[in-house]
């Protein structure tokens, strides 16, 4: 009776949030003089490591050497791990035209908070994390081309749709928060010897790593581009159209004038310290000495810093439409290290007039493949959604990740 | 009021909602020392030379005393002041000589009776006073005072000046290579300076009146004058004292015996003044570290040796010498040295001109002579070490934050390459601020001895060995009272079997090369 229930639970779960609720969007009323949108995203995603593991990462937690294990008997020479946060909030109101109707067009100001990370990295860099140094004993651990980026930004703009075309654009002043960009291995690798009696290591370093280091709140600012443009495609077979949007967000850039950017350029051999210098102290364990300043070089200047810009393209799922199944797909991509283009497909089923579940499979962003799901109710003006990009990740410590969508549509 | 409670309930649940801390185990490894430890540096000054046989012997020569000229026979910052007053008032023309006067001057050098001397160094200042409306000329000259055959002699100008406020004028001169004929005007006394001045008006200037009541005066002054020459009669000067060896290694030393054989002193006494001397070894003992003292037993301790004068000139001058022998035949040094003090104290007395000025003051002492006492300790590096206990405690300073990334055990690993013919059991200890022992880790295995080991390519015996030292989780909990950590190794020097411990000697070459890695439990917490 308890397995029932378990899975009449998961059943509710996964049906529940079908659809890949980001890719979902219905059109608007002709009549409304307002419109608010309200979207919010938190996603988190890797390609091998998995819940078990990244779950204490973000929320804390013991790592246990099972679940350790786990995770790099999936491990690929390179792996990603990318999280995204975003909130925005759009209102519109609508222009009147000559005849003091509503136009076409509507207008109002929209802003928005983005948190967004990757973490491209390769077997070894985990194994070293995880299970140190022990591991490697007589290898090479390469960390070459290991890269790290994380963007926290706010933005402020205005938007202009137009409600005929479903189409939107525009264009916000950005106010960067937080920026950091790691890199590991470029020209030259990043590698390190560990001699097989453990006696001496022997290191190739390159590398290098930027932060603002502004104390304004604020510590860049910039402009971007946001918008939709919602166009028709005809089905030669059915001779029916299908609408189709192209999404662009956070096209832009911020300028900040404290960039400080540290890099790192040597190699170096260590086989332990001469009793003469433990006991006098010196060298590398003089009093005073800096690791940081003998091996960085550190640079602060003004830098122009591009936004992880998104594009993607996807059907419209048409909640008028009498089917009782539509066709669901798409494709996303996001210019940050790490995320290889994301696809997905499946189908969306109209339960009763109004609520929509969809179900899709996909495969790309941070993650290898996944179940995408979500729940979308219209009614008269208002259209609620909430669903997940990776809903087994919800429930599960084995998958690769979580995310969960939320989106309000009110038409006043 | 459901809202408020509603309200009040939603914020106790956020404010619950505190991220708890992520954690992983880790194994760290790093390699922390390796170095090799052998008697280069005492090879290379010969305090450590090769015998025959392929060993060392010990060869230290250790200076006790060394004494020079200027240990015997030091001038003092001397000033020589000469007045002159007219006895009558007269009217003085133009290039009048107002006074020229010649006066002896004692250098006060208490017991010493210097009748010659030869200036190394130093200098002369002069500072005359002029009380005439006119310009007045000082000559001085020193007689007896000569370089290079040349006297000494200084002139200063100064202007005109009048009684209440003369004139001064100054000047300085190196004396450095001036000898000096100490014997006065009679040529028969000593630690005299013979000081003339004459002072002249000036010849250009007016006719000037003089009366008694106006004060000629020169100031000379020997300064920061050394010696490299002196002859006369040095007195009877005691030169006594206890001089301490100390090699604070021994300090470490807490238990266990040693067996030394074959141990050779020789003390060499050495003259190279021309003055008879007497010296006397009135003591040496060694004192180790629990304060047991040996002292010494040997015909020469408290016996008086005499030092005849040396012979010869500075350029071949012949110092005596007395040399004593103290051995294991002859004395009980064996034992001093066995009691393993890290202090040897020496007492000595040395007398120079014993007897009063028997050479009619005529003793030299020339820029080369040295009075010279020295140790030459010449032995086998050969011994047996029973459960010789070395160990030394160093003060450290170590934190980590269990809250935070903290090491929660592991093992220190010590790979020894051993050509010494000893082995080694060791010890840490945990120490905390009251040298109170946290926890101890004694060595999983001894750093055996060469003698266990086979040769290398240099045909050199070599053991390897490998000794862990573990870290238990207690004491990384407790690690932040852990302010000195004490090592302790004990000695023996087994024999091949290892059923007993027997003499060795001590291979030319021999190292001990050590490599010291870390493999380390760490907890990564953020």
């Amino acid at each position: 009776m308890k397995k029932l229930h378990a899975i009449w639970f998961v059943f509710f779960v996964y049906v529940g949030f079908a659809q890949p609720l980001r890719s979902y969007d219905v059109d608007s009323s002709y009549a409304g003089k307002q419109l608010i949108l309200v979207n919010g995203t938190v996603d988190y995603s890797a390609s091998t490591m998995r819940n078990e593991v990244l779950n204490p990462l973000i929320f804390g937690g013991y790592i246990d050497s099972a679940a350790k294990s786990r995770s790099m008997d999936a491990d690929k020479p390179f792996n990603t791990v990318g999280f995204e946060a975003t909130a925005s909030y759009t209102h519109y109101v609508s222009l009147k035209n000559k005849e003091g109707f509503p136009s076409r067009w509507m207008i109002g100001p929209t802003l928005g908070t983005t948190f967004m990370g990757s973490l491209k990295y390769t077997s070894d860099l985990y194994t070293l994390a995880f299970y140190g140094n022990e591991p490697f004993l007589g290898k090479y651990a390469d960390f070459s081309y290991s890269e790290a980026s994380y963007y926290q930004f706010q933005t402020l703009g205005v938007s202009l749709f137009d409600r005929l075309s479903q189409s939107s654009a525009s264009l916000n002043l950005v106010g960067l928060n937080s920026y950091y960009k790691g890199t590991l291995g470029g020209l030259d690798p990043m590698k390190f010897y560990y001699s097989s009696e453990g006696d001496s290591i022997y290191g190739i370093c390159n590398g290098s790593f930027s932060q603002l280091t502004s104390p304004a709140y604020f510590k860049g600012l910039g402009l971007a581009l946001s918008g939709d443009y919602r166009f028709k495609i005809a089905n030669e077979e059915t001779g029916k159209s299908m609408s189709m949007q192209l999404s662009v967000s956070n096209l832009g850039f911020a300028v900040s004038n404290q960039v400080q950017t540290q890099t790192l350029d040597t190699s170096f051999a260590f086989g332990g310290y001469t009793l003469s210098q433990l006991i006098n102290r010196d060298g590398l364990l003089a009093p005073g000495f800096s690791y940081a300043d003998s091996l960085l070089e550190t640079e602060t200047r003004s830098k122009v810093i591009f936004l992880p810009a998104s594009i993607q393209i996807f059907n419209v799922i048409n909640t008028q439409s009498t089917a009782r199944i539509q066709p669901s797909y798409g494709f996303r991509m996001i210019l940050i290290p790490g995320y290889i283009p994301y696809v997905y497909a499946g189908m969306v089923t109209k339960i009763i007039p109004g609520l929509h579940l969809g179900l899709c499979a996909s495969y790309g962003g941070f993650s290898g493949f996944k179940l995408n799901s979500a729940i979308h109710y219209n009614h008269k003006r208002l259209s609620l959604g909430i669903g997940s990009d990776n809903v087994i990740g919800l429930v599960s410590k084995r998958a690769f990740g979580k995310s969960l969508s939320i989106r309000l549509r009110c038409d006043i | 009021m459901k809202q408020y409670i509603f309200l009040v309930g939603l914020v106790i649940v956020l404010a619950s909602c505190k991220k708890q801390a992520t954690s992983w185990d880790t194994e760290l490894g790093a390699p922390l020392i390796n170095d090799t430890l052998d008697l280069s540096k005492l090879t290379d000054n010969n305090t450590l030379v090769a015998n025959a046989g392929g060993t060392l012997d010990l060869d230290l020569t250790k200076t006790i005393l060394d004494l020079g000229l200027s240990d015997i026979v030091s001038i003092p910052d001397t000033q020589v002041v000469q007045i002159f007053n007219p006895t009558i008032a007269l009217n003085v023309p133009a290039g009048f000589n107002v006074f020229n006067e010649t006066e002896e001057h004692t250098i006060d050098i208490p017991g010493v009776q210097l009748k010659k001397i030869r200036v190394f160094s130093g200098k002369i200042d002069l500072k005359v006073y002029n009380p005439l409306p006119t310009s007045v000329t000082f000559n001085v000259t020193l007689p007896g005072v000569y370089n290079n055959g040349l006297l000494f002699q200084q002139s200063l100008t100064v202007g005109a000046g009048d009684n209440a406020n003369p004139t001064v004028g100054s000047g300085s001169l190196d004396l450095s290579g001036y000898e000096m004929d100490l014997r006065g005007i009679n040529g028969i006394s000593f630690n005299i300076l013979q000081a003339s001045v004459v002072a002249v008006t000036d010849p250009a200037g007016p006719a000037v009146s003089v009366t008694p009541s106006q004060q000629f005066k020169v100031e000379a002054t020997l300064k920061d004058i050394a010696l490299d020459y002196a002859r006369g009669y040095f007195g009877n000067q005691v030169f006594t004292d206890t001089t301490a060896l100390t090699v604070d290694y021994l300090n470490n030393i807490v238990s266990g015996l040693i067996d030394v054989n074959n141990i050779q002193l020789n003390l060499s006494l050495s003259n190279g003044m021309k003055v008879p001397v007497k010296s006397e070894l009135s003591l040496i003992e060694n004192v180790n570290s629990t304060g047991n003292t040996v002292s010494l037993s040997a015909p020469c301790i408290g016996q008086d040796l005499y030092l005849a004068p040396a012979t010869g000139a500075w350029n071949n001058l012949t110092p005596s010498v007395q040399q004593v022998q103290i051995n294991s035949q002859n004395s009980n040094v064996e034992q001093v040295f066995e009691n393993l003090g890290a202090t040897l104290n020496l007492g000595y007395n040395i007398t120079i001109n014993p007897n009063g000025n028997v050479n009619g003051g005529w003793d030299e002492i020339f820029s080369t002579s040295r009075l010279k006492v020295e140790l030459h300790a010449q032995m086998p590096l050969q011994l047996q070490a029973d459960q010789l206990t070395l160990a030394d405690t160093f003060a450290v300073s170590l934190n980590q934050n269990n809250a935070k990334t903290h090491v929660s055990g592991g093992y220190f690993q010590l790979d020894a390459s051993n050509a010494f013919p000893m082995q080694c059991q060791m010890k840490l200890s945990f120490l905390d601020a009251n040298s109170q022992v946290i926890e101890e880790t004694i060595g999983d295995a001894l750093v055996l001895s060469a003698v266990a080991g086979t040769p290398n390519a240099s045909g050199m015996y070599v053991k390897n060995s490998s000794v862990k030292f573990y870290l238990s989780k207690t004491l990384m909990e407790q690690i932040n009272q852990v302010k000195y950590i004490r090592v302790e190794g004990i000695l023996d020097t087994p024999n091949p079997s290892g059923s007993a411990n027997q003499q060795v000697s001590i291979p030319m070459g021999a190292f001990l090369h050590v490599r010291l890695k870390a493999k380390l439990q760490t907890q990564i917490v953020y």
